[in-house]
């Protein structure tokens, strides 16, 4: 517990980085004219490298600072390396859309400040100002297209459930600290086991907090915002809203497990009860949504909503096993599986976003005989999509066998199987997707047709590459990813 | 590179060079395709003389042969572990024989021709790894694969009602293998390495009873367990009442991918059984085998019945094959010697017949452009080489003494009869049905008055004869002296029979 010195403020080098980045990414945004967006998005990208090596240089740091309102550990370094990298792709996805504009890609790296001080949170008010900082952005980056009454919509709509939610998260914290007067988390959570735990404030406490925290990450039952947002932004950045702050939701309750363990059974509601019961909805609900929807974006956002209880089940055995051998294989499981959804989720709105470009739309219609037309691209979204499905042998598949496993071990049948379940439904709607595009003959053939389809820009055939590639690689060679990320739970 | 990997991952590197051929040039395409195959046969042959018959393979990682071992996931003690025995040597040749046949068979393809072959062979990677894997997780890996190339085969190059037929199919085979996932992960907690204590994956450290632990000592467990198996594999055979999706598979798929679907695919469901459920679970083995003989009678009976009553000539074959199917189920139940053999030996017969069988239809169907029984009429007048491979084939198919299926019901009989009495003498009955449908489907095509329509259909092409002649020779000459195959297998299956009874020779 040291004051703040210049050498703790050593420790937030890739924080400051991002802060003065940012300032001099305003400065340009304000003096060049033309190609504001390129040139936001190559300073930006050029910076998000920088912040990758130096998130990985910030290994040996491991301890508390500023009054241990801030950790540094191995999950900060993991959630940082993990923000930067994906930030990364998606301001190359929405290089396409926004190539006069820089504002978007300012709005996201001010986003992702937040989101890196809430990789190292360790205090209710860090918590707090941290998942602030990474939504209020995002209200922005939704009513992006002003003039678009459904992007407005969405605005309007993220704004007031964000709200709503952070109401109730803040209620929650105020339980908290008026149960143990403290507002650090590993405190409140020593606090919480010596004297209250199995009080029904330190329940409803943890309940409201869960809401908070459920909005972020679009657990149901706050999930309704979720598709009406996804389906209202402009494209490239669902595929950002989709991954990033829903990453950062699983950051926050990572660092508040601590405190959702330590509650004792209130009127036989216990906390892993809780979760399971919140994961099987989670997949269930965001499953069975999926299969009616006709825009593929919906879809996907479904799709995104069952992810996140996917993810959930490896919760729920980290939650039950507060320490040991099976609750770092529940948490490297998580951890890898938001690796592996990063790519996938990434790469299959990108070419959902490419469609929309080229052809008019999102809706499954535009999609019929894609592979007649444009190979390329439909390959690429049948192996997002398969690996979403969790076909082996692609990289869902691994992630899906890790969180399985996991259950398995913990002896948590009936998740396990609700969650089996759930793959087998999911894959019918994903292969809809891919039955059209490679079964059907096109609806819609583009105007503007190429000799064997779009020309993909280089960009975008980089990036394509950037997401197939982990893809395919970790679903047969995924050893040294998982050692690592093993490592920095040690 | 040991030859198992090279047949394994040859069809894959085929696939690859085909991605980049040129895409109009169809015949460049066809030919790098049967090339890959022939390689491929040529290395699975050539295992042949090496191969050491009185090697038992099963559980015994000294008794395995062309054994390839590498650390592949060491964090998850997962290795590319590959090797073959009694069991899977037959299957490893069927799967090359009738590979290498169907690239012919396909000449006929001419929408995504890069597309087909390229999926075509990477089904074979797919049926060659199962066949020789002997890690769980390298299996369950590659049994999936097969789904993918299988999906889109029927689903892009089938017929009118393709896109049902292929979800559907898609759909019942993945409830399967979800099912066996979780049992795998189950056998992977619960099973230590004898040497390491750790986790495994290791199929044949799952088959020893002493490295068994945890909720593995739990009956019920194990019960539960070897239901979760069975109806992965029961889908795949498949057994009643799981067996729907594959009539509409068969009558949508092309010619090849039918000939594929019957002849290999199929086989992996029982495959499965015996190499993973027989030794690995053998107390439940035992306690369910009169359920396993006794869906072996269904399957027999109802699958005959169910033929009987066809109008599509296809259709009519994917049923006989769910009732031929049906014995190999009921001489593995008997745990018996010869019951055992001729449950195998009937898997490769099986797989030689039905492939000529969908073969034969294929070639009336490209010239008649249907497959209604009753349609036809008379053409023996018009076709008489063909009414003489057709019937050869249909012989074969119903049992006729001197063809290989022969043997092989016969082997199943016998090693089925002292075991389960009932089940047999009413399964016996299902070889009068078949008989009777065979004789009634010759007689309404090619006996009666020639169908004007018809009167000029060329008879059978050289390309259609290239195919099934190799398959007529083999089931010719199998059944005369089954000795090259049924001596492959004789040590392996005795032994695994012994050992699910608990009656080995110590």
């Amino acid at each position: 517990m040291s004051p703040v010195t210049g050498q703790n403020l050593a420790q937030f080098t890739p924080e400051l980085a991002l802060a003065g980045g940012l300032l001099v990414l305003l400065i340009v945004d304000l003096i060049v004219r033309k190609n504001r967006g390129v040139i936001a998005a190559a300073l930006g990208g050029i910076l998000l490298v920088a912040l990758v090596f130096i998130s990985l240089a910030g290994n040996e740091k491991i301890g508390e600072y500023l009054f241990g309102a801030v950790v540094q550990d191995g999950m900060t370094l993991f959630f940082r390396v993990f923000f930067a990298a994906a930030t990364l792709v998606s301001i190359g996805i929405m290089a396409s859309t926004f190539k006069g504009e820089g504002e978007p890609f300012i709005l996201v790296l001010s986003s992702v400040i937040g989101m890196f001080l809430l990789a190292g949170s360790n205090d209710l008010i860090t918590l707090f100002v941290a998942i602030e900082m990474v939504s209020i952005p995002s209200y922005v980056l939704a009513g992006y297209r002003r003039k678009d009454p459904r992007s407005a919509e969405a605005a309007l709509k993220y704004v007031l459930y964000g709200a709503f939610s952070s109401g109730l998260m803040l209620y929650g914290f105020s339980l908290l600290y008026g149960l143990t007067g403290e507002t650090g988390l590993p405190e409140i959570a020593e606090g919480l086991i010596r004297n209250a735990s199995g009080s029904p404030a330190h329940l409803v406490g943890i309940v409201l907090i869960l809401a908070g925290v459920g909005y972020k990450i679009a657990m149901v039952p706050m999930h309704f915002w979720c598709p009406d947002v996804y389906e209202g932004s402009p494209t490239s950045i669902t595929a950002y809203f989709s991954v990033l702050p829903k990453a950062a939701g699983f950051a926050a309750l990572f660092r508040i497990v601590p405190i959702i363990a330590s509650l004792k059974p209130v009127y036989g509601i216990s906390a892993v009860g809780l979760i399971t019961l919140v994961s099987a909805l989670t997949m269930t609900f965001g499953n069975l949504g999926a299969i009616w929807q006709d825009s593929v974006k919906r879809l996907l956002a479904y799709s995104s909503i069952a992810h996140a209880g996917y993810i959930l089940m490896g919760f729920a055995v980290i939650v039950a096993l507060p320490a040991g051998e099976l609750h770092n294989l529940a948490y490297t499981a998580v951890l890898f599986y938001l690796v592996v959804y990063l790519f996938m989720n990434l790469g299959a709105f990108m070419v959902v976003d490419l469609v929309e470009r080229r052809l008019g739309g999102d809706s499954i219609g535009y999609f019929k005989g894609l592979g007649k037309h444009n190979p390329l691209p439909a390959l690429a979204l049948a192996v997002f999509l398969f690996s979403l499905a969790g076909l082996p042998p692609l990289a869902g598949f691994i992630g899906k066998f890790f969180l399985f496993a996991a259950l398995v071990k913990a002896q948590m049948w009936a998740l396990a199987i609700i969650g089996i379940a759930n793959a087998v439904v999911s894959l019918f709607y994903y292969v809809r997707i891919i039955r059209d595009m490679f079964l059907y003959d096109p609806d819609v053939v583009p105007v503007e047709q190429d000799e064997g389809g779009f020309k993909l820009g280089t960009l975008t055939s980089v990036l394509l590459l950037v997401t197939v590639v982990p893809t395919l690689l970790l679903g047969v060679y995924w050893g040294p990813l998982a050692e690592w990320i093993k490592l920095r739970l040690m | 590179m040991g030859k198992l990997t090279l047949i394994t991952f040859l069809p894959v590197v085929g696939a690859a060079i085909i991605a980049f051929l040129p895409r109009d040039n169809h015949k460049l395409v066809r030919w790098t395709a049967l090339l890959t195959t022939a390689i491929v046969l040529v290395i699975a042959l050539s295992l042949y003389p090496q191969f050491d018959k009185s090697m038992i393979g099963i559980n015994d990682v000294n008794s395995f042969q062309f054994v390839e071992k590498a650390s592949w996931i060491p964090a998850f003690h997962i290795n590319y572990f590959v090797g073959i025995d009694g069991l899977s040597f037959p299957m490893i040749l069927l799967t090359a024989l009738l590979c290498f046949l169907c690239i012919p068979a396909s000449w006929g393809i001419k929408k995504g021709v890069k597309g087909y072959h390229s999926m075509f062979l990477l089904l074979e990677t797919g049926m060659m790894g199962t066949f020789v894997s002997l890690d769980f997780f390298l299996f369950y890996v590659f049994w999936e694969i097969m789904l993918l190339p299988m999906y889109f085969l029927i689903g892009i190059w089938g017929g009118p009602r393709r896109i049902y037929a292929a979800i559907k199919f898609f759909i019942y085979t993945l409830i399967g293998s979800v099912l066996m996932l979780i049992v795998i992960l189950v056998l992977y907690f619960n099973v230590r390495d004898p040497v390491t204590g750790a986790h495994t994956f290791n199929m044949l450290h799952m088959m020893n009873q002493a490295n068994h632990g945890g909720i593995l000592s739990l009956s019920t467990v194990r019960i539960l367990l070897w239901f979760g198996l069975y109806i992965g594999f029961a889908i795949k055979v498949p057994v009643f009442p799981f067996h729907t999706w594959l009539p509409d598979a068969h009558v949508e798929a092309p010619t090849a991918i039918s000939v594929i679907l019957a002849g290999v695919l199929l086989k992996m469901g029982t495959y499965g059984l015996l190499r993973i459920s027989y030794p690995m679970l053998s107390d439940a083995t035992r306690t369910f085998a009169w359920f396993l003989a006794l869906m072996g009678m269904i399957n027999i009976i109802y699958g005959a019945f169910c033929a009987m009553a066809q109008k599509d000539l296809k259709k009519l074959v994917a049923y006989s094959s769910i009732s031929h199917m049906g014995y190999v189920m009921l001489g593995m139940s008997s745990l018996t010697s010869a019951g055992m053999n001729g449950a195998v030996f009937q898997m490769f017969n099986h797989g030689t017949i039905t492939a000529m069988l969908f073969l034969l239809v294929g070639v009336i169907y490209d010239r008649a452009h249907h497959r209604q029984i009753d349609g036809f009429g008379g053409l023996a007048n018009v076709m008489p080489r063909y009414l003489g491979i057709f019937s050869f084939a249909f012989f074969a198919s119903l049992g006729l003494p001197g063809l290989s299926g022969f043997i092989s019901e016969v082997m199943v009989f016998v090693g089925a009869f002292p075991v389960w009495r009932t089940l047999t003498i009413i399964s016996i009955f299902g070889i009068i049905i078949t008989a009777a449908y065979h004789l009634w489907t010759l007689q309404r095509i090619f006996f009666g008055a020639t169908n004007p329509k018809y009167e000029n259909l060329p008879d059978i092409n050289g390309r259609e004869l290239f195919t099934l002649v190799p398959l007529a020779a083999v089931v010719l000459s199998l059944g005369i002296w089954p000795h090259p195959i049924t001596d492959l297998m004789n040590s392996s299956l005795t032994f695994l029979g012994h050992l699910v009874q608990g009656t080995l020779p110590l």
